[in-house]
């Protein structure tokens, strides 16, 4: 009897689902949610704000969410593929230090001291994957453990103080701009363009989404699991090591202590931009406009002299009701 | 044996799912300190027949009745309050705990001020196994002990409450043979103490070995009920299996093929020194009870598992597959038995379900075109008359025999040279079961060389060009469909010695 009626319905809706088909190709409804919140935000901030809507602000803005954008992008693979990386945070401060010692202390190349950061981070991505694919260590616990070994390491090269003196030609890198664009939303917004395309349509990226979305079918189906895995921690080290440069060049100094919630509110930005813990699910693009949410937030909180102790809990709230409403919204269907 | 009246009856009992009777009217009872085993094939009704004499399910007629009072079983705390208890094939215990604590889960001996009575409990626990003739240290984390010993601690948990049935499902599915007479010890002495056993199992050999009575079902109908002393495994395998195959299955001519596929010695995980081939344009049919080690074999073959000794020839030439993705490039493919755990991807799309392993067909370079994706999975859905709405809907919303043609969709695609199909057709309905049998026939007769793994002999008969039939990870018996017999089928699945059964 119900099926019955439920085939009924559903070829009712047919017509008005293929329509929702194509808007959801192009876009996905979780996107069109996440764009049409950022733009209510921008209009009520507009409203209640002078200083909002200027070009300073939203440079400021876009300056700040670079760094977690470029990891948001990894951290967005490894959801799918249905794992996550807390250590991003500490890879970041130990990188940025790896790099700043190599230009300060040892006055090598710029190009080198970048590739010496790059590689502590792969490094430490490889470390992860290993742990999670050879040794089937639960990526909570293993990246938990490698989240307090790295910072372990940083505040132990530096014994806490930060690595000063960066020149000021590298600060560039962090501080500069091309046409008027920061140089780190630039890198961010090339590997977010490249990334979100090749999830789309390419056919190495799309295996992910088997991953996350049945691993024992996917290892059937003849696609390599575990490297799939590994490769996906390699890339939140490179993509947090790259972060960890980028914040170095613009500070023009190496904080050991720095980032230290960097991997939750990443996560977070993921999760409410469509990701789901248990994998196969999400975009690149979704993932970021999560993420550009949150700082949004926090900037609109700054702005309006909402003290930093309090932000928490709106944060915090923010991501517990579009969880909720999600799996609201699925319960209906 | 002096056997009064039946304490526990179920008399024309029935229970209808959609679409089939699952029981019509069955009648079952059974005597104090007597062992009544169940039989029949999958599909007969056993599973449904215990789930309701231990009030998992409710029947939709008939009537239960406990010492000649009419019962009703609510759930199965229900049950177990009325003295019935069940011990499903998947133990359900903590192995991490103690031996003691399993037995004692929340009926734990509790001394001053609640607190659980430790010394007393383990004390406890130690008589109540040694009563079953097993030595154990109850203080020890269950884990420790082999399957056969925690298969007997579930039988301890479930009888201690004063039970008065017991039921057991496919006690030895999960253990071997020397284990299987400590289980069957442990039965004997419960008996003997006046709890009726009922006995469910594929197994023959064990049936007569242990039982008193013997019940068949067979398509959800009541066959027989036999004493054991009085009866052969031949008319118990009569009733199980006397019927026609019926217009499930194609009209068969034969083909001569050449060798496609050959194992030689192999051996690995559950099965050791197969020798089988597969040749071109047939179907090969492995038959076998469930745990006979064919799964395991495929697997080995496709990659998933490891081999420990033994040589797989494709085309004659030895070849070496480390992985899934190695077969899959020979040719290989492998279809799951259960297209929910491992073969599908439930929440995606038909589309890209068909995509998982056809990403080199439907790419240009990296880029995955889309408009050719879409042409390979139509095609497959009008070759395959899947029924969906459209290309892109969840397989979440799909039947089961819609969702099984996608999973044959996807490996289809590949065009293979090898197609190991294991239980085709599990859970699906009559019409798509029709159309999955033409289309394994339509392949083979096309050149490929396709394997069948089922443990529906209908389908084994049906199909195959060739049976070769295994028993404990061993291939024990060869036959052409046209020289045997379904009977002798089963008597060497079940390894009962017959005259004629050919070991090649």
């Amino acid at each position: 009897m119900e099926n019955k009626n439920l085939i009924k319905t559903t070829l009712v809706n047919d017509k008005k689902n293929n329509l929702l088909l194509a808007l959801k190709r192009t876009f996905g409804a979780r996107e069109m949610v996440m764009v049409f919140l950022i733009i209510a935000t921008c209009i009520i901030m507009t409203i209640l704000s002078p200083y909002f809507l200027s070009l300073r602000n939203f440079v400021a803005i876009a300056r700040g969410f670079s760094m977690e954008g470029i990891v948001a992008v990894a951290m967005g693979l490894l959801l799918i593929v249905g794992a996550f990386d807390l250590s991003v945070g500490s890879v970041m401060a130990l990188c940025g230090i790896v790099s700043a010692v190599m230009i300060v202390n040892m006055h090598l190349p710029y190009f080198v001291a970048v590739l010496g950061g790059l590689a502590t981070g792969a490094l430490i991505g490889v470390i992860n994957g290993l742990l999670v694919t050879r040794i089937h260590i639960n990526p909570l616990i293993a990246t938990l453990g490698m989240m307090t070994i790295v910072r372990g390491i940083a505040l132990g090269v530096t014994e806490g103080s930060p690595v000063i003196n960066v020149p000021e030609n590298f600060a560039w890198l962090g501080q500069g701009n091309v046409i008027g664009i920061p140089v780190p939303f630039f890198i961010m917004f090339v590997i977010a363009l490249v990334v979100d395309i090749l999830l789309r349509r390419g056919r190495t990226l799309r295996q992910l989404y088997y991953v996350g979305g049945n691993q024992k079918a996917a290892r059937l189906s003849g696609i390599p699991v575990d490297r799939i895995i590994l490769l996906s921690f390699v890339g939140t080290g490179l993509a947090a090591a790259l972060g960890g440069i980028l914040t170095m060049a613009r500070l023009t100094s190496g904080i050991p202590t720095a980032f230290d919630s960097v991997a939750l509110d990443v996560i977070a930005g993921c999760v409410i931009g469509g990701m789901s813990m248990a994998g196969g699910e999400g975009t690149i693009f979704g993932a970021l406009l999560g993420v550009v949410f949150m700082s949004l937030i926090s900037n609109a909180m700054t702005m309006l002299s909402v003290s930093v102790y309090w932000e928490g809990v709106v944060t915090g709230a923010i991501l517990i009701i579009a969880v909720g409403a999600d799996m609201f919204s699925r319960r209906k269907l | 044996m002096v056997k009064p009246t039946p304490f526990f009856q179920a008399t024309e009992i029935s229970k209808r799912y959609p679409g089939t009777l699952a029981l019509d009217k069955v009648n079952f009872d059974l005597y104090p300190g007597e062992v009544h085993a169940l039989v029949g094939e999958n599909g007969a009704g056993k599973s449904t027949l215990m789930s309701i004499l231990a009030g998992v399910i409710r029947p939709d007629g008939g009537t239960l009745q406990m010492d000649g009072n009419p019962i009703q079983l609510r759930d199965p705390h229900d049950a177990q309050a009325k003295g019935i208890s069940i011990v499903f094939q998947e133990l359900a215990l903590s192995p991490n705990m103690s031996v003691a604590e399993n037995i004692f889960t929340n009926s734990q001996p509790v001394g001053m001020g609640g607190l659980i009575h430790f010394s007393k409990m383990y004390d406890q626990a130690h008589q109540t196994m040694e009563d079953f003739g097993i030595e154990i240290n109850p203080r020890a984390p269950l884990r420790n002990y082999s399957l056969a010993v925690q298969q007997i601690v579930e039988i301890t948990r479930a009888t201690h409450r004063n039970a008065r049935v017991l039921l057991l499902d496919e006690p030895t599915s999960a253990i071997g043979q020397r284990e299987t007479e400590q289980l069957f010890q442990a039965i004997r002495s419960l008996s003997k103490s006046g709890v009726g056993v009922v006995y469910v199992s594929h197994k023959l050999d064990e049936v007569f070995a242990i039982s008193d009575r013997i019940t068949v079902l067979k398509d959800g109908k009541w066959m027989a009920t036999l004493n054991t002393a009085d009866t052969s495994v031949d008319e118990v395998v009569h009733f199980m299996v006397g019927r026609d195959l019926n217009a499930l299955f194609p009209e068969r001519d034969t083909v001569q093929g050449t060798p496609v596929l050959e194992t030689r010695n192999l051996s690995g995980g559950k099965f050791s020194n197969v020798s089988l081939t597969a040749y071109s344009g047939q179907i090969l049919g492995l038959f076998g009870l469930t745990g006979a080690g064919r799964t395991e074999l495929a697997r080995a073959i496709f990659g998933i598992d490891p081999v420990t000794s033994g040589d797989i020839l494709l085309d004659g030439q030895l070849i070496k597959v480390r992985h899934p993705g190695d077969a899959m490039r020979l040719g290989i493919t492998y279809i799951t038995e259960d297209r929910k755990i491992d073969g599908l991807f439930l929440e995606m799309s038909i589309k890209d379900n068909v995509a998982a392993t056809n990403l080199e067909q439907v790419s240009q370079g990296e880029f995955i075109n889309n408009s050719w994706l879409n042409r390979l999975t139509k095609e497959l859905v009008q070759r395959l008359q899947i029924k969906v709405r459209n290309l892109d809907q969840s397989l979440n919303n799909v039947s089961g025999g819609n969702q099984q043609k996608v999973l044959f969709s996807k490996w289809l695609a590949r065009n293979p040279k090898v197609l190991i199909a294991d239980e085709p057709t599990r859970g699906v309905d009559v019409g798509s079961k029709a159309d999955i049998h033409r289309l394994l026939y339509e392949l083979a007769r096309q050149g490929a060389a396709v394997v069948i793994i089922s443990s529906e002999l209908p389908e084994i008969m049906g199909l195959s060009d060739r049976i070769v039939v295994m028993h404990q990870g061993c291939m024990v018996a060869q036959y052409l469909p046209n020289d045997v017999t379904e009977d002798k089928i089963v008597a060497s699945a079940i390894s009962v010695k017959t005259e004629n059964s050919n070991s090649h």
